[in-house]
Parts: C-alpha cells; sequence; structure tokens
C-alpha cells in the first residue's frame, strides 16, 4: 500500500504496529499471571472498541453490550462443548449469533432516542443475565459452566489462547480504524450530531443503524468467545449489569469517538483494576477516587485530552492526507445550461399540508425551471420553510403531486431524493461537532459514493474515489472562502462560516437542485453579499437551479429571475421580481390592506 | 379477596418507593441535565446513616431526620465535585461516568465501615401496629406506613415546587437556565438546591425501604435501575409521569410475581419497560419535542 496517507493515520498505524510486537513477545518473557491479564486486556479492548463505535463515534447510549458480550460466550461454549465443533470455529459462529443479537438493538435504536434506548438496552441487558442464570442446559445455570481449555495444535493453551486474541484484536483495531477513518465514519458523525440532516445527505438512517449494531455485536461477541477459552469456567455474574459499568468506563476514560481512545481506556482500567486488588477491602474506595480524579482532569478522555494538545494526532475521518493535493487544478466541470430552452425540473401540482388544524401549506400549484434562481418570500408563517420541508423529504404532504426530474416524490425518503440530486442548507445549522470542517464538505459526497465498501480493505477503487471527494471538497471550500478552516471542528465556527460550509457541502453532492433556507438570516451585510455572490457563482459556474427561501428582499430582487410569494399557506405571486414588488397582493400581505 | 388485597398494598408500596427515588432522578435531570448514577448510592447510604445514628442511641425519629438531612448533603457534596467541574465540557456520557465514580467511592466506604457487621442488616420498623381488617380486605402495616410517608412527602415536595420561591425558580431553571441566568437568577445556586432535594428524596426512599427489606452494600444499583426504569416509562421529564411508572412498574411486579412465580419477578418488569417503549418511543408522558429541520 502505497498510498499517500494522513499523518495522524501513519501514526496511529505504527503504535499498533510496535504494540502488536511488544504483545507478540511478551509469553517469552511473562509468568502465568501476566499472560492471563493480558489475555483480559485483549479482550477488553475488543469491547471498548465495540462500545466505543455504537456509543461513541455513533452516538447511540447503548448499555447492552454486557449482554451481547454474555450472548458470544455463551453461544460460542454451545457450539465448542455440545456441537463439538472446533473453538477457532465456535469463536466465530458465536459472534455470528451476537451478530443476529445485534440486529434486535438496531431495531430498537430505530424506534427509540437518547436514554430511551438507553433504559430498552438496560432492560434488554437485565433479561439477558435472567436468561444466563435461569437457561437451563443452554446456560448451566448460576452454579456457572466449567469448560474444557481449547487445544491448539503449536501452542499451550494459555499461549494459543494468547496468540489468537492477539490476532484477533488487531485484526479488529486495523478494521476499525480502515472503516472509520472514511465515508463510514464520517456518516457516523453525522447520525451522532446531525441526524434530523441525514436523510437530506443522503443516508440511509436505518440501514446505518443496523450496519454499526452488527459490526460492533459481532466484535463484542468475538470478545465473548475468547472469554470462554480464556477462563475455562462462565458465570452468569460475569455478564450481570455492573459489568456495563465498567465497559462504559474504558470508553469514557479512553477517549470517545476514537479506535484509539478505547485501546487506551482498555488498559488503563484493566490495569487499574487488578491493581486496586492490592488494596482488598478499600478497592472501590481507592478505585473511584482515581476515576473522579482522571476525569475531573481529562474530562475529554485520556486520548481526548491530547488530541486536543496536538489535533494533528487525531484520528482522520477521510482516507487520504488533504495537505498532499492543490486544490486549483481540480474545478468541479459542469455543462452549463441556457435558461431559454431549459426544461420544467420540479412541478408541484395542488400541494397541501395540515399542521392538525393549521394549513401551511393550501394547494399550491408551481413550476420551476432548470437553471433558475427561484426566490420564495413571504411572512412568518407564511408556509416557505414548510414547503422546502416538503420539497427535500423532510416532511410529508397531504394531497397533490410533485415531481422531480420527472420521478413523483410521494412516499420517496429523503435520502432517495437526495440522490436524485437535491441539496439543501437548514435555516438552524447542521454541521457534525464531531467532524472537522472537510469531513462535514466530504458528507455532501454521500449521495455519489460507489466504493464505500473498498474501505475495509482500502481497494484501490476507494483510494481513487476518497481522493477525487477529497479534491473536489477542497475546491468547494476554495470556491465558498472557506479553505483556511478545513481543521476546526463544526460547531467552532461562526454563522455565516457555517452557512458557506453548508453550501460547499451541497456543492460537492454535484447537485441538480439547490434548496437554500434563509442563507442570510442573521448575517452581516457584507456577509450577505458573500452569500449572494456565492449564490450566483452557484448558478452560473456549476449550473445548479436554486430555490432561495429568504427573509431580506434585497438578496432575492436581486438575484431571483422568479420570485413567488406565499402568504396563509396559499400562493399569492409567481412572477420576475420586478413585478412582483409592484403587485397589490403583495403588498397587502407584507404591509396590510389600507382602509379606504 | 384477601391475597388480592395484600398484593395491591405491596404493589402500591413498592411502586410508591420507586416512584419517589424515580422522582429525585427526574428532578435533578430536568434541573441540571444529568442523569444521577450516585442516586442509588444515596439511597443505600441513608439507609445506613439512619441504622448507625440509631445504634448510638438517637430517638428514632432524630436519627431518621438526621440520617435524611447528612443524604442531602452528601447529595450537595456530589454536586460539587462530579458535576461543577464538568459542566463546561457539557457532554452528558462524562456526567454519567463521574457519577458512577462516586457510587464507587461512596458503596466502597460502605462496605469499608459496615463490612465487619455481617452483609445484611435489619432497621425497625418506623411503626408497626396489627393488620388492619376493613370487611373482606386486609391491610399490613408496614406497607400502610409506606403508602402514607410516600404520599405526605409527594405531596409536600408537590407545593414546595408550586408555591414556594426556590420551587419556582427551580422549576425556571429547568425550563431554561441560560434565561434564568439574563434575568438575574443564581443558577449555580439553584443547581445546588436542585441536587440537594432530589438527593433528600433518595434518602426518604431509603429509610422508608430500609425496615421492610434488609440494609445491604448493593441494595442500591436494582432500585436505581427500577427508577430509572420507572422514570422512563413515565417519560422522563415529567415528575407526575415518575409517580405513574413507579405505579406500572411496582404492581405489575408483586401481581404477575405471584402469579408466575417469584423467580419471574425481576424480569417482568423489564419486559414491560420493552414493550411500552418499543410501542411509546417516549415513554407514557414524555414531552413530544417536534423534531425541527
Amino acid at each position: 500500500m502505497n498510498h499517500a496517507l494522513p499523518y495522524s493515520l501513519i501514526f496511529h498505524r505504527s503504535i499498533y504496529i510496535f504494540l502488536a510486537l511488544f504483545a507478540f513477545s511478551i509469553p517469552f518473557w511473562a509468568n502465568k499471571y501476566i499472560l492471563y491479564v493480558s489475555t483480559i486486556v485483549f479482550i477488553n479492548i475488543l469491547l471498548a472498541v465495540s462500545l466505543n463505535l455504537v456509543m461513541g463515534f455513533a452516538g447511540q447510549l447503548s448499555l447492552a453490550h454486557v449482554a451481547i458480550y454474555g450472548f458470544g460466550a455463551y453461544s460460542t461454549a454451545n457450539f465448542y462443548i455440545v456441537l463439538k465443533i472446533p473453538f477457532m470455529i465456535s469463536i466465530f459462529f458465536g459472534a455470528f449469533f451476537s451478530a443476529f443479537v445485534g440486529i434486535f438493538l438496531g431495531f430498537l435504536s430505530i424506534r427509540l432516542k437518547q436514554f430511551y434506548f438507553g433504559i430498552a438496552t438496560l432492560s434488554f441487558t437485565m433479561l439477558s443475565h435472567w436468561f444466563f442464570v435461569h437457561g437451563g442446559q443452554i446456560t448451566n445455570g448460576a452454579s456457572g459452566w466449567p469448560i474444557p481449555k481449547p487445544d491448539f495444535i503449536i501452542a499451550s493453551s494459555h499461549n494459543g489462547i494468547f496468540y489468537l486474541s492477539l490476532v484477533i484484536t488487531f485484526i479488529v483495531l486495523w478494521f476499525g480504524l480502515n472503516i472509520t477513518a472514511g465515508p463510514f465514519g464520517r456518516r457516523l458523525g453525522a447520525l451522532a450530531d446531525i441526524e434530523n440532516a441525514c436523510g437530506n445527505l443522503g443516508i440511509n438512517i436505518k440501514k446505518l443503524k443496523f450496519e454499526i449494531f452488527i459490526i460492533s455485536s459481532f466484535i463484542a461477541g468475538l470478545a465473548g468467545g475468547l472469554l470462554t477459552g480464556v477462563l475455562g469456567f462462565l458465570d452468569p455474574e460475569t455478564f450481570h449489569f455492573v459489568n456495563t459499568i465498567i465497559q462504559f468506563l474504558m470508553v469514557v476514560l479512553g477517549g470517545l469517538n476514537s479506535i484509539f481512545g478505547g485501546l487506551v481506556g482498555a488498559i488503563v482500567l484493566t490495569g487499574l483494576w487488578e491493581w486496586v486488588r492490592a488494596f482488598e477491602g478499600l478497592w472501590e474506595i481507592v478505585l473511584g477516587t482515581i476515576l473522579l480524579l482522571l476525569m475531573i482532569l481529562t474530562p475529554y478522555g485520556l486520548y481526548g485530552f491530547i488530541t486536543r494538545k496536538y489535533p494533528k494526532l487525531r484520528e482522520p475521518r477521510y482516507a487520504l492526507n488533504p495537505s498532499k493535493f492543490k486544490s486549483e487544478n481540480n474545478q468541479i466541470n459542469y455543462q452549463k445550461i441556457k435558461l431559454e430552452n431549459s426544461q420544467n425540473l420540479i412541478l408541484v401540482e395542488n400541494v397541501s399540508k395540515n399542521f392538525g388544524g393549521v394549513k401551511a401549506i393550501d394547494k399550491i400549484s408551481l413550476k420551476i425551471k432548470e437553471g433558475e434562481i427561484h426566490g420564495i418570500i413571504g411572512p412568518n408563517g407564511s408556509g416557505k420553510s414548510t414547503f422546502i420541508n416538503i420539497l427535500s423529504g423532510a416532511i410529508t404532504f397531504d394531497d397533490g403531486n410533485i415531481e422531480i426530474c420527472g420521478k413523483k416524490l410521494r412516499n420517496i425518503p429523503s435520502y432517495e431524493i437526495a440522490k436524485l440530486g437535491v441539496s439543501r442548507t437548514f435555516q438552524n445549522f447542521r454541521l457534525s461537532s464531531k467532524l472537522n470542517v472537510l469531513e462535514n464538505v466530504l458528507l455532501g459526497s454521500t449521495v455519489r459514493q460507489k466504493h464505500g465498501k473498498g474501505a475495509i480493505i482500502r481497494s484501490h477503487e476507494f483510494i481513487k474515489e476518497e481522493k477525487k471527494f477529497i479534491e473536489e471538497a477542497l475546491s468547494a471550500l476554495e470556491f465558498v472562502g472557506m479553505l483556511d478552516f478545513i481543521y476546526s471542528k463544526g460547531n467552532e465556527l461562526s454563522g455565516g462560516q457555517m452557512r458557506l460550509v453548508e453550501m460547499a457541502r451541497g456543492i460537492i453532492s454535484k447537485p441538480k437542485i439547490m434548496l437554500l433556507d434563509e442563507p442570510a438570516a442573521g448575517l452581516s451585510i457584507k456577509h450577505v453579499d458573500t452569500a449572494s455572490k456565492v449564490i450566483l457563482k452557484l448558478k452560473n459556474e456549476l449550473g445548479v437551479t436554486i430555490i432561495l427561501v429568504e427573509h431580506v428582499l434585497r438578496l432575492v430582487m436581486n438575484i431571483s429571475n422568479k420570485v413567488s410569494v406565499l402568504n396563509s399557506g396559499k400562493l399569492i405571486a409567481s412572477t420576475s421580481p420586478e413585478k412582483v414588488k409592484e403587485l397589490a397582493v403583495v403588498k397587502e400581505a407584507y404591509l396590510g390592506r389600507r382602509k379606504i | 379477596m384477601f391475597t388480592a388485597s395484600i398484593l395491591l398494598i405491596n404493589g402500591v408500596a413498592v411502586g410508591g418507593l420507586y416512584a419517589l427515588l424515580a422522582m429525585g432522578l427526574v428532578l435533578v435531570f430536568k434541573g441540571s441535565g444529568v442523569v444521577n448514577f450516585a442516586h442509588g448510592a444515596l439511597f443505600t447510604i441513608s439507609a445506613y446513616l439512619a441504622f448507625s445514628l440509631l445504634k448510638f442511641g438517637l430517638p428514632y425519629f432524630l436519627s431518621i431526620f438526621f440520617a435524611i438531612i447528612l443524604t442531602t448533603l452528601i447529595g450537595v457534596i456530589i454536586e460539587r465535585i462530579a458535576f461543577r467541574p464538568l459542566i463546561k465540557t457539557a457532554d452528558p456520557l462524562i456526567f454519567k461516568g463521574a457519577t458512577i465514580a462516586c457510587t464507587f467511592v461512596i458503596i466502597g466506604l460502605i462496605r469499608w465501615r459496615f463490612g465487619g457487621l455481617g452483609d445484611y442488616l435489619s432497621l425497625p420498623p418506623l411503626y408497626s401496629f396489627e393488620p388492619i381488617f376493613l370487611g373482606k380486605f386486609t391491610i399490613p402495616s408496614q406497607q400502610l406506613v409506606i403508602i402514607i410517608c410516600v404520599t405526605l412527602i409527594m405531596l409536600i415536595f408537590g407545593a414546595f415546587f408550586n408555591y414556594s420561591g426556590i420551587g419556582r425558580l427551580m422549576q425556571a431553571v429547568a425550563e431554561d437556565s441560560e434565561a434564568s441566568k439574563v434575568v438575574g437568577i443564581n443558577v449555580d445556586r439553584i443547581f445546588l438546591y436542585t441536587w440537594g432535594v432530589g438527593s433528600c428524596l433518595g434518602a426518604f426512599a431509603g429509610v422508608l425501604m430500609a425496615p421492610v427489606t434488609l440494609i445491604y452494600p448493593d441494595m442500591g444499583l436494582i432500585m436505581l435501575v427500577k427508577a430509572v426504569a420507572a422514570a422512563v416509562v413515565g417519560g422522563f421529564d415529567r415528575l407526575g409521569g415518575a409517580i405513574v411508572g413507579g405505579m406500572i412498574l411496582g404492581l405489575s411486579e408483586v401481581f404477575l410475581g405471584f402469579f408466575l412465580g417469584t423467580q419471574y419477578q425481576d424480569v417482568i418488569g423489564f419486559i414491560i419497560i420493552i414493550f411500552i417503549l418499543t410501542f411509546m418511543p417516549r415513554g407514557l408522558f414524555g414531552s413530544k419535542n417536534l423534531t425541527r429541520v
């Protein structure tokens, strides 16, 4: 692999290789106790990475990982002892079974948010623990299940299970780093922080949630399978809710939202756990005090503590180092469209939408031509935002018909609409704080991604595609004048800057239509001019059709080809900006009727 | 009829205790946005404090009174060391981690101090009398005491929130802490009160529960889990929801546990929770935050 890697990816990989080499040497010099603890460290690393993927990356508060871990352990034991399948294969069968249980968690997470999900998963953990205790022959009940230590042909049982854990752990770390440093990691960042914008970015939330829970559960299942081999005894209390807390602490202590953080947390906490045993009766006090101190001193986790000081060491969510590219040579080429002979791109017929008793949109019919800037104005509460939300698929409409590029919108989820070439910006900013500006912009490429799965093995096609997207993202950022901010976090920008980044994110999705929801809201006069320049550039240079919802009339009147006026959910005018200014109905809507 | 009345009273009593704990959790969550995982430990320590003060020779009511006061103080200390220094990071997971660490310390202290006295200790009942017979109904005394106390406490706290100055300030801060700061409310001080009152509710639950069951260091964990569950079933941001959630959990546990067998008693609640949440993703009374796009 001679592809250019970002500095920090090289850094992380070298640490992993160094750790693997060091770990490889342990059986040659260590005693049995150190060997045992090291194997437990590997298992805890797997658990921490697994939980971090769900909790740190995807922002889903799952308390069920200890149950998944248990299902992995017990199913491995069943495959190994009852069905007499070799241990090495049983582990993977057990992990597949855990992944199957993970599908159920994915289902719950689609229905439930935040700690409602947390409590549902906690209940699941309690139920599973109950099942492990009362499972009869499947789990051997409360008294535990002695398991003969697996034999390895080339090594002793202790060394064999150690090396097996080592290999599995480092494959998982490598795999985890690969998938998170790429489009999958970016999508998780969006899911965690801006879930309600995901659809408009072309992300299928349900699919993503199932994917992350299956992957994470598979890893937790592997950990459980290894545990059966290490302990030689399965005790249901290992999978009690209390151990969820330990896993949770590993992730929080190590650092959320990074593979490496899980590794650090697992090593530190396992070490602490073994060390505080020396205090016998006082171990809980010592452990609690140390944890509390660590959290107060490093509230972003140990890894977060380091990456805040040295941002370059943060795990990136892109596969290539952007500093190797120059943006100038990579202008995005679009066909320029002439307005005169253009087609109707958006067709809206008799569309209505009610919220309770309020008619937000009342039988609107509208045609929007390819290549035009179509301004939509109207007083507050006239239905402008509702209209744009309907077009982007964020909300459904009650009656009527909408066609975009000849395709009917009814019953199409928003991520499919995004794939038709509809991009949008938001009235309230939607940038993920878990991603930096470049990564946020790269999110826009989701709809065009073809080789996303290649990230697992960093296939040639994937690298080529990623390179193209990074080049485009850089030139899009240059286009809106935000190239200097690519390493800032999404939430560290000013309002106007966020708007510009959102536009850049829209640009690299190569949209046919861009919906701008109040792009000038809260901007200074100077920034309004910048915004209007960017909008004109979008239209003239990139040939994008723009629907502009805006209160700043100066902006709308200056740049629009056509202006529609909404009032109380009704379309009261749709004509050129000059004529709109003269219309009596419009003046009436804004200023009220003059009494005669 | 005899069993039905006992089950009913038992269920209401257990549900009331869950509700009391859940109210403390919801209060702290609404007031400061943190799920206080040390709540179970506060519950436990109030029982232990009552026990040791009684042993020390204080009269019954005084020892209960001081146990509650001391537990409230511990809650305030937790606010000072595990909540206040972390406010700027604002990651809710860190707060959970810090309160869990506090739990370790408190439970560790209990085990260290009381570990030598045996695993299970017993607190004498608050007030005991013969079961009351009302026609065909029988009312066991201890459960009746719990029900009366829980009802009184809830009424007092309800009045406190709605009619006292501090209670109203707490409501204002819970609604919008930024805006409260702007109009001149000392938000930091109110956070402290919120944590104090929340801990106080947990302490009440502890001293009420202790005479019925035995006291042991890990008694708080399962109670915490059930209180969180009750709060969530009720919709986490509603105090009234916590009461209904606690009752649902308590009654269903007692009744179904009786008909299906006690081995199922501990899991029935969780089956009901998964069931309710699957069909009502925001709990029974949770406010629907319309997602703005």
